[in-house]
Formats: C-alpha cells, structure tokens, sequence
C-alpha cells in the first residue's frame, strides 16, 4: 500500500513537471503549428544556467526561465518564422536542428561535468501517514506547475494577447487585418514555452543532477500532450500528471526499465482509440 | 506486306548515354574505390554507403510517400538482433539473415503503418515515436534474455567459407547490398507505383478518386521500406562487430532524416549526396581541430578545441539552412547546377 501511495504521490509530482513542458508544447503548436522538439534542450539549458547562478533555488531559476525565454524569443524570430504554413516536417527538424546547436553551445559553455542546485525548500521531504514520503521539491514542482497552469489558461481567455494569440492561431490573416501583430504573438508563445521549459529543467536540476542528460524528461512531455488532448492547456498538466503517475507506478511494480515503455504504451493507447486525447477538440487537424 | 518502319529501333539520345556511361563510370569508380583509398578513408566511404543504404528506403516513405516516420532506428535494431539470432544462435549465414531480418521488418513495419491509416501529421509522427521506444525496449529484453547484459557480439563477416571482414570486402558487400537497394527503389519511383506514391502523399482523398488503394499503397511502403532498413541493420551491426540496444538511439533515427533533407526529399540522387555530405562533415571537423584545435601555451583556442561540440553545433545549422534555404536540398542544387550546363553546352551548339 504505502508503495502504491509513494508511486502515486512521486508520479504526480514529477508528472507536473512533465506537464509544465506539455504546457510549453501545446502553446507552441496551438499558435505556430510547430511540434517543438526543442523542449528538452530548452529545459536542460534551463537547468544549467539555473545551476550555474548560485544565488539559491528561486532566483537562479528565475533567472534561468528569463535567458532560456529569451532563447526561444530569439528562435522564433531566427528560424521559426520562416516556416509558418509550411506544414508539420519542415517544422519538427528545424526545432530538431535547434536542440541541436543548444547542446553543442551548452556543451561548450558548461562543460560535462554535472553540477548541482539547490533545492527550493531546505527540508528535503516530509512524512505523510501510511508510511509515505513526499520531497518538498515535488510538492513545489506540483504547486508551481498548477499556478502556471492557471495563469496561461486566464491569460489566454482573459487578456489582449491571449486574445489575439487564439486570433492569429485560427486565422493569422484576419488577425493580422484587425491589428494583431502575428510575429509577436508568435514570439511571446515561444518565449512563454522557453520560461515554462526553463522552469521544469531548473526543478528537475535540483532533484537530480543538472547536466544535459536531463533533456531526455521532455520526451515524456510529448505523452502528455496527446493524453491531455493537443490543444488543452489543462488537458496537458492533467495529461502529464497521468504520465508521471503510470510511469512512476510501472517502475514500481515492473521495474525501471518499464518506466519510458509505459508512458509510450500509454500514448499509443490514446492514438489509437482516442486521438483527440482527454480534453482536445476533436476537429483538431493540423496535417 | 509488311513495312519496316525506323520507329521501332531505340533510340538513344546523347543525353542518355552521357549518363549511360556517367553512371558506368560511378560504379567502376565506387568498385575501385577501396584500391586507392587508405584503411581510414575506406571505412569512411562504407559508412556513407550503408547511410545511403538506410537513408534511400526512408526517402521513400518519407519523400515519396508523405509518411514522416522517427522509425527507422528501431528497424536498424529489429535487422540488428534478427540477424544476431539467426547467425549467432541458428548458425546459418549473412544471406538468410538478411532475409529474415527483411521479413521481420516488413512485418512490423505492416503494423508501425498501421496507425498512418487513421492518424496524420503530428499524431502520426508520435505513434512512430512510441513505436520507436516500445521496439527499442523489445530489443532491450531480447538481448538480455539471449545475448546477456554485453549485447550480441559479432564475428567477422564470412559467407561460404570466403573472409569478408577486411575493410575491402566489407566495403564491397555494403556497396553491393546499396546498389541492390538503390535498383529497387529506382524502379519503382519510375513505375506507375512510384506515381502512386507521390499521389497518395500530394492529397490522399484525390489519390482514392484516381482509384488508387492508398490504404494499401501506404501499408505496402510501410513494410517494404522498413524492410529494407532491417536489412541494412544486419550489415551496419556486422560493421560496428555488435548490436547493443544503447545504440539504437532516437539520433540515430535523426541522422537518417538530416541525410534526406539535406540530399533532397523524395530523390535517390538525394539521398546519395546527403549520406555523403553528413557523413563527410564531422569528419572534416574532426581534421581541421585535429590541425588546428591544439592547445596553444595551455589556452584552448575557440570553438575547434571542442570537436564533438562543433559537430553537433555544425550538423543542427546544416539542418535548420537546408529546411529554411534549400528546401530540395543538394540534389537541387545539383540539378540546377547540370540545367545550367546543359544550356551552355545547346547554346554552344546552336551559335
């Protein structure tokens, strides 16, 4: 039992932390149409500028999600431009070709040596009753993760560019024709999925390691994207959640090397019998 | 009374025999090549024949065929473990294997195109993702059951008794088996399958009013071209002298697709100058910091102290310029480099 329950509590942590990155994907592809497959190296690049700040958990990740938003600003204005309506490959290996050059750089600029941060609460974990553990770096990943959630979902319904972001990703000319200005819009979106990648890289730096390697977490984001529904903002965070929770829960009772196999059988799943995921809409095509 | 009419004799304009004896030329410098290059420089021309090996199949799918697929490593390691079995367990030789290792593929290949039946773009791409690391991980628990946690060692490459495992010969069976690849592919990019091909991936609902059977269609280039990515990864693991799951990585499934985009979607020729350009790149880079990234007085001197760095840097520019500048990629610029010639030479012969 207290197994089953460390599993669940562990699964959802790291499962926001896999839906902060989904958050970034599904603003990404919900304005531009580009399925981002620079995420995990924004968020490693995230965690190592974080652990290279040393002033603390909160203001090197604060720091980080401001360099690493920065970064995708600049992607999008660089190369990303230039693809918008040119359909879904030209896309995927451009951001490819991205995460590509952000190894190398950061490579060179950090080095292979893994470097530690912080954690963002001095007590590691606390118990619970029923013989469980929770790290408070989960318990803060968990809570920042839903706050982000709910401030993109308001200020995407409730904001002048939120609005126009909906605008320019139904209908980027007529947008444009009312005063929205699509480059921008486009470019904030992949500054907001910078900061959000940024943010999980530095919480998952501070439960492991701060090192390239932990780019690899973002493969988990796509899972929870499709399980979340494309393009749903909650659908995602509730998708990651799912992801973390029956990953978490097959390294448990089936061993590690089942972990990444149960989050890919889980997405399979969702492909086959329900593509449009668990909060999309079902008329989502975008060939 | 019969007539004899001229029509019926070939007729061979000089542009076709041109490339007659350019390609006869090609294959009588590709066969030779091992004679006159260094242990090094072969090597280096046998991974760039089996790139195009695994590369042309995939153009297939994907240029010709509209199917993006992040697959292709996973058949690379389905041909891998199926010939290790077949070779090191069955004791039966490279030929068989390769058979085995195709049909293997051709039939999980059947069921990774499945989903392309009822899924599109980015929901199509991510079943291949997850078909990529269920396959992987399959491969993970298949080598451990039968190979153990060091992965299947191969031995040198021998076929009825004949040492192949010297770089000469290696190179020869790899250039063979992608010459029989490129035939294949060749043939049907210029048959009416190949048409079929390219209706299916231009609009698929138009392709079905042609009465095209794209259901079929797509399931058949599905197998058949995994297939022949298995095939080749029974040689690529006899060249590397083992299969380890580690190494069947999501990059490698990349490499494959940089070498289409940069050679040109949907072209033989493509995927021929594309293997060669990725696989001469790092190399390159590893020359010039080989010369010139020494450490002088102690102090690293830029970016070529930092080759492996460099490479990735270099190879995710080349990807980003060809996909944004040169979408048809070399073998674009290659045609328009020969229409250009072409004109200079008709308009020589015309003043």
């Amino acid at each position: 039992m207290s197994d089953f329950l460390n599993a669940v509590i562990s699964g959802i942590g790291f499962g926001s932390l896999y839906g902060l990155v989904a958050l970034g994907l599904v603003v990404v592809f919900k304005s531009t149409g580009i399925l981002n497959f620079s995420a995990g190296a924004l968020m490693a690049v995230g965690g190592l500028v974080a652990a290279s700040v040393g002033h603390g958990f909160w203001i090197s990740a604060a720091l980080a999600m401001v360099v690493v938003a920065a970064i995708g600003g600049t992607a999008n204005l660089a190369v990303m431009r230039p693809l918008l309506g040119r359909g879904l490959f030209p896309g995927v290996m451009v951001t490819i070709g991205l995460a590509s050059i952000l190894q190398g750089v950061a490579g060179i600029k950090f080095g292979h040596q893994a470097t530690f941060l912080d954690s963002p609460i001095e007590q590691a974990s606390f118990q619970l009753p029923l013989h469980t553990t929770v790290s408070t770096t989960l318990l803060v990943a968990f809570v920042v993760s839903v706050t982000a959630t709910v401030v993109l979902s308001v200020g995407f319904r409730r904001t002048a560019v939120g609005l126009q972001l909906r605008a320019a990703a139904s209908r980027p000319e007529v947008a444009a024709a009312f005063g929205a200005n699509p480059t921008w819009i486009f470019t904030y979106a992949w500054a907001a999925a910078g900061a959000l990648a940024a943010l999980a890289g530095a919480l998952l730096a501070s439960l492991t390691v701060a090192d390239l390697s932990i780019g690899a977490f973002a493969l988990r984001a796509f899972s929870a994207m499709i399980v979340g529904g494309v393009d749903s903002l909650g659908g995602a965070m509730l998708g990651g959640v799912l992801v973390g929770v029956i990953e978490l829960l097959a390294g448990t009772y089936l061993g590690n090397d089942f972990r990444i196999p149960s989050t890919m059988v889980l997405l399979m799943v969702f492909l086959l019998f329900r593509p449009q995921g668990l909060f999309g809409s079902a008329e989502v095509v975008r060939p | 009374m019969t007539t004899v009419t001229a029509a019926r004799v070939p007729v061979v304009t000089a542009w076709q025999l041109v490339r007659w004896l350019g390609l006869a030329a090609a294959a009588a410098v590709a066969i030779g090549l091992p004679d006159v290059l260094t242990p090094y420089w072969t090597l280096i021309a046998t991974n760039a024949v089996l790139a195009f090996a695994i590369a042309a199949p995939l153009n297939l799918l994907t240029g010709n065929t509209g199917q993006f697929s992040l697959g292709n490593a996973a058949f690379l390691a389905i041909g891998a473990y199926t010939g290790a079995f077949i070779t090191l367990k069955l004791d039966f030789q490279l030929p068989l294997a390769l058979l085995a290792a195709a049909a293997v593929g051709a039939l999980v290949g059947l069921l990774v195109g499945l989903p392309s039946l009822r899924l599109r773009g980015a929901y199509l791409l991510m079943s291949t993702l997850a078909a990529h690391y269920l396959v992987v991980f399959a491969a993970q628990r298949f080598q451990t059951s039968q190979f153990g946690a060091a992965g299947a060692i191969f031995p040198p490459l021998q076929v009825g008794g004949v040492d192949l495992s010297s770089d000469r010969a290696m190179y020869l069976v790899i250039l063979a088996f992608a010459g029989v690849i490129g035939l294949v592919i060749h043939n049907i990019m210029h048959s009416g399958h190949g048409r079929a091909l390219e209706a299916v991936k231009a609009r698929d609902v138009a392709a079905a009013a042609c009465g095209i059977r794209v259901r079929r269609v797509k399931l058949v280039v599905w197998s058949l071209s995994s297939a022949m990515i298995a095939a080749a990864g029974v040689l690529q693991a006899y060249l590397i002298g083992a299969a380890t799951f580690e190494y069947y990585t999501l990059d490698l499934a990349i490499a494959s697709i940089a070498i289409i985009i940069v050679g040109g979607l949907g072209s033989l020729g493509g995927s021929l100058l594309g293997a060669g350009f990725v696989t001469l790149v790092p190399v390159g880079i590893n020359r010039l910091s080989e010369q010139y990234g020494g450490q002088v007085g102690g102090q690293e001197q830029g970016l070529l102290a930092h080759p492996l760095e460099l490479q990735t840097i270099v190879y995710g520019v080349i990807i980003i310029a060809f996909v944004i500048f040169k979408p048809e990629g070399l073998i674009g610029l290659a045609r328009s480099a020969g229409r250009m010639v072409q004109r200079a030479v008709g308009g020589a012969r015309h003043a």
